[in-house]
This record gives structure tokens, C-alpha cells and sequence, in this order.
């Protein structure tokens, strides 16, 4: 297993990739959630 | 045949524009100009190398030199609303984009003629004014491919707010085999390699045909909003 | 709320597929006779690929939907679409200079493929160049809609006219016969898995993205 640190790099480069990729888009969901619940709130309050 | 009517004088209005104005035509030439001295510095380019340099450094400054002309027509069409002008004249957006190739393929195909003048003079290669016979289908089909792309991405991109760099950047990546094509059957020609330009033409042409009526069928979506 | 049950099965499937996939390619699949275990990345840089085309295609076939129904839905799909693409497309290219570097000794070389997925690349980042300057809902739509459709045409061009030019890229199809069983069967797990990935990212940012559009809907609303 000469050649490991290639093998290993390529998967975790990959699974990082995809992670950090999911790990953006939960947080940016969890405040346009946040948002979205304060701006209907606010509407129904108006009507 | 009333598209073909419209399609010409769409290109006469540019040829007229451009005997007015100047503007796009000379800014191209002394671009041209320019990059050969900026290849001269950056490559160092004598009698031994100069055979083997030729076609790559023509190839680049076509492509860099013809973008950069088409978006300056297609920004000044966009600048003055002339194309609102097709929405609510009779002239269809195909033939609107039919005369626009045709007149960028002019003044590109009048661009590249003088590139290679000032190549021949510049580097002391005569020989490729010789050969320019065998090297027109080459320019043909190279330029016809980059006016076609060209014409499209130029209009897209004026709708941009970074128009001016983007559409380099969406261009060239599209054109890559416009310029293989380009690069290598000149290459072969220049330097009588074997096999011969063929496959490159017909590789050209095949672009070329895909992207006239794929661009045919899409430029209407650029035009109307 | 059907999507979100989707969505969720989806994502406990992959927390089973994808230490399985693993296993499945550390442990049961053979290793390679001539390059090792750095074969191994095959498995991955593969897939990925498969994954960065399947999105591609679905830009493709959702721009040209767009273009005929005029439905913004259509357009949203499209830019997830290539963003979850260009994601796999730069994973395809770091994974396969990884493995090109212990096998060719370089980490980059001028191949077809190599070419191909890169001027792919820059294709993809020109469409998202090209949305961002753009403040127009409609016209950005119809704009970047012409390029996935226009980008994805180019593919087999530039991958014939790089092919011509020249080529040292293993051809797995044509040493398809003597691959091992095993090693086959791995691998169309491995691309299975990957297709489930890419469904569910799909099908979790297309959802964002439609939160994101009715915020701003709402926003919108009242301001007025």
C-alpha cells in the first residue's frame, strides 16, 4: 500500500466536498425557515 | 427569400456604421496589432521558430481579438436599443442574427487578412502569403465558427452587469474546437505535416452547422424579453 | 409535504449505502494487479463522474422545458442542477489528478477527458458568471437557459475534436472483458449509490431554492 495517501486523499477530498456542500445549504435553509416563519407571522398579524 | 433580404441589410446597415463610425474594425486591427508585439516580446520569436509558432499565435489572437470586436458591435446595438427595433419591425430575430453573423464574419475574416500582413512583415514570414490559398478554407470555417458563438454570447451577455469580462469567458470554453481546429490544420499546412487538414475541416464544419441552427432555434430568446 | 418524507428516506438510504459502498470497494473488491490498491479510486472518480453527467443532462432537458413552457420552476431545477454538476465536475477532476499522480507521474495531463470535464468546468462556472450579473427573474432564466442548453451540445464536439488531438486515458470499455467480476459489480454499486446521492441532494436544494423564492414573494408582498 505504497500509494495510500492518494487513495485516502481522493475519498476524503470527495466526502468533505459533498459534506461541506450539505453543511452550507442546512444553514442557509435553517434561516430562510427562521425568516420565512417571521414574515408570516407578521402577515397574519396585518390581516 | 425575405430572409435572406432582411438578413443583407442588416449587414449593409453595419457596413454602413462601421465606414461612419470606424469603431469596431480599427479597434480589432490595432488590437491585432498590438498582441503580435506582445508575442514578440513573449516568445522571442526568430527565422528558425517563427514556422512552427505561426498558427498558435495567429489562433489566439483571432479568438481574443474577434471577441472583443463582437461584443463592442453588439454592446453599441444594445447601448442605442437599435434591437428594440426588430421587435416591432418585420424583420424576424433569425434573420436579425443571420445578418449580424454575416457582418462580424466580414469584419473578422477583414481582421485576420491584415493579422496575417502584418505577421508576414513583422516576422519576415512571406511564405504564409503564399499560402493563403490552401489556408482560406481553414479561415473560412475557423471564423464562420467564432462569428456564429460570437454573435449569440455577445448579445447574452450584454445583459450583464459584467458583460464586458464574461463574455471572454463564456466564449472561449465554447469555441475550444474552433481553435484545435484552427490551430492544428494550420499547423499542418505551414509545416507540411502528414495527414493532411481534412479531418480538422470537417471537424469545423460540423461546429459550424450545429451551432447555426442550434443558434437559429435559441437567438429569439435572447432578443424578445 | 411529500418531497420532505422523500427527502428524509433518501438520506437514511445513503447513511446505509454509503458506508456499505465503502466496504464494498475497501474490502470485498479485489485489488488491482498493475496499479494496486490506488485503482481503488476508480470506484469513486467514476461514479462522481456519472453523477456530474446525469446533472448536466438535467440542466439540459429542464433548460429546454423552460424555453417552452415559460414555467420558473423549470429554471430553479436547471441552476440547482448545475451547481450540484459543477460540485461533482471539480471533485472528478481533484479525484482524478489524485489518482494520476502515483500511475502517470503527473498530476495534470493534456488528455481528452481530462479536457473535456475541464472545459465542462468552465462552461458551468460562465453560466453561474452569467446568472449573477443579471437582476432580471425572467430574462436571467431565459439567458442561462441558452447556455445549458449550448454547453451541453458542446460536449461531444470538444470531446471528438480533444480525442483527435490525442489520448493516453485508460479505456475501461474497451478492457471491459477482462474485468474482474467483482471488480464490475462494485463498481455499478458504487455508481448506484452515487446516483441516490445525487437525487437527494437534487431533490434537498431544489426545495431550498423554492423557500428562498417564496421568501422573497413574501418580502415582496410586504413591501407593498
Amino acid at each position: 500500500m505504497e500509494n495510500w495517501p492518494y487513495l485516502f486523499g481522493a475519498y476524503t477530498i470527495a466526502w468533505l466536498g459533498v459534506s461541506f456542500y450539505l453543511y452550507i445549504n442546512t444553514k442557509k435553509q435553517k434561516g430562510i425557515e427562521e425568516r420565512l416563519a417571521d414574515i408570516e407571522a407578521l402577515l397574519k398579524d396585518t390581516e | 427569400m425575405k430572409f435572406m433580404h432582411d438578413a443583407v441589410s442588416i449587414l449593409r446597415k453595419d457596413i454602413l456604421l462601421e465606414i461612419r463610425g470606424k469603431e469596431s474594425l480599427s479597434l480589432m486591427l490595432f488590437l491585432s496589432l498590438l498582441f503580435l508585439v506582445i508575442f514578440n516580446f513573449a516568445l522571442d520569436i526568430d527565422k528558425e521558430n517563427v514556422s512552427l509558432l505561426a498558427s498558435g499565435i495567429l489562433w489566439v489572437i483571432f479568438s481574443f481579438t474577434g471577441i472583443l470586436g463582437m461584443g463592442r458591435t453588439s454592446m453599441s446595438e444594445r447601448d442605442e436599443e437599435a434591437y428594440l427595433s426588430i421587435v416591432f419591425s418585420p424583420v424576424s430575430a433569425e434573420s436579425f442574427y443571420a445578418g449580424k453573423v454575416l457582418s462580424n464574419l466580414l469584419f473578422l475574416l477583414l481582421m485576420e487578412a491584415f493579422t496575417l500582413v502584418f505577421f508576414a512583415v513583422l516576422f519576415d514570414f512571406e511564405k504564409i502569403i503564399g499560402m493563403l490559398p490552401q489556408l482560406l478554407p481553414v479561415l473560412l470555417l475557423g471564423t464562420l465558427g467564432f462569428a456564429l458563438v460570437g454573435t449569440l454570447f455577445s448579445f447574452l451577455a450584454t445583459a450583464s452587469r459584467y458583460g464586458e469580462v464574461l463574455l471572454p469567458f463564456l466564449y472561449l470554453p465554447v469555441v475550444v474546437p474552433v481553435i484545435l481546429g484552427g490551430v492544428s490544420s494550420m499547423d499542418i499546412i505551414l509545416n507540411g505535416k502528414p495527414g493532411g487538414p481534412g479531418r480538422w475541416l470537417q471537424i469545423m464544419a460540423v461546429f459550424d452547422m450545429l451551432y447555426l441552427s442550434i443558434s437559429l432555434l435559441l437567438f429569439r430568446y435572447i432578443i424578445e424579453d | 409535504m411529500k418531497t420532505n418524507r422523500i427527502i428524509i428516506f433518501l438520506f437514511l438510504s445513503l447513511l446505509i449505502l454509503m458506508p456499505l459502498d465503502f466496504f464494498l470497494i475497501f474490502r470485498v473488491a479485489p485489488t488491482e494487479r498493475v496499479m494496486g490498491d490506488v485503482q481503488r479510486i476508480f470506484y469513486l472518480h467514476i461514479s462522481l463522474a456519472m453523477a456530474a453527467f446525469l446533472s448536466l443532462t438535467v440542466v439540459f432537458i429542464s433548460s429546454i422545458i423552460f424555453l417552452w413552457k415559460k414555467d420558473l420552476k423549470w429554471d430553479t431545477a436547471a441552476s440547482v442542477s448545475a451547481e450540484i454538476g459543477v460540485l461533482f465536475a471539480t471533485l472528478v477532476l481533484i479525484t482524478g489528478s489524485l489518482w494520476a499522480r502515483p500511475i502517470w507521474n503527473v498530476w495534470w495531463t493534456w488528455d481528452p477527458r481530462l479536457l473535456t470535464v475541464l472545459i465542462l468546468w468552465f462552461i458551468y462556472i460562465g453560466y453561474f458568471l452569467l446568472r449573477g450579473g443579471i437582476a432580471d427573474r425572467f430574462r436571467k432564466a431565459q439567458y442561462s437557459a441558452v447556455i445549458g442548453i449550448i454547453g451541453y451540445v458542446d460536449i461531444p464536439v470538444v470531446r471528438y475534436a480533444t480525442k483527435w488531438w490525442k489520448s493516453i486515458h485508460p479505456l475501461l470499455t474497451k478492457q471491459g472483458g477482462g474485468l474482474d467480476p467483482v471488480m464490475k459489480k462494485v463498481m455499478f454499486f458504487s455508481m448506484a449509490t452515487f446516483f441516490v446521492l445525487t437525487v437527494f441532494l437534487f431533490l434537498f436544494r431544489f426545495r431550498l431554492a423554492r423557500m428562498e423564492e417564496r421568501l422573497l414573494i413574501l418580502k415582496k408582498r410586504m413591501e407593498d
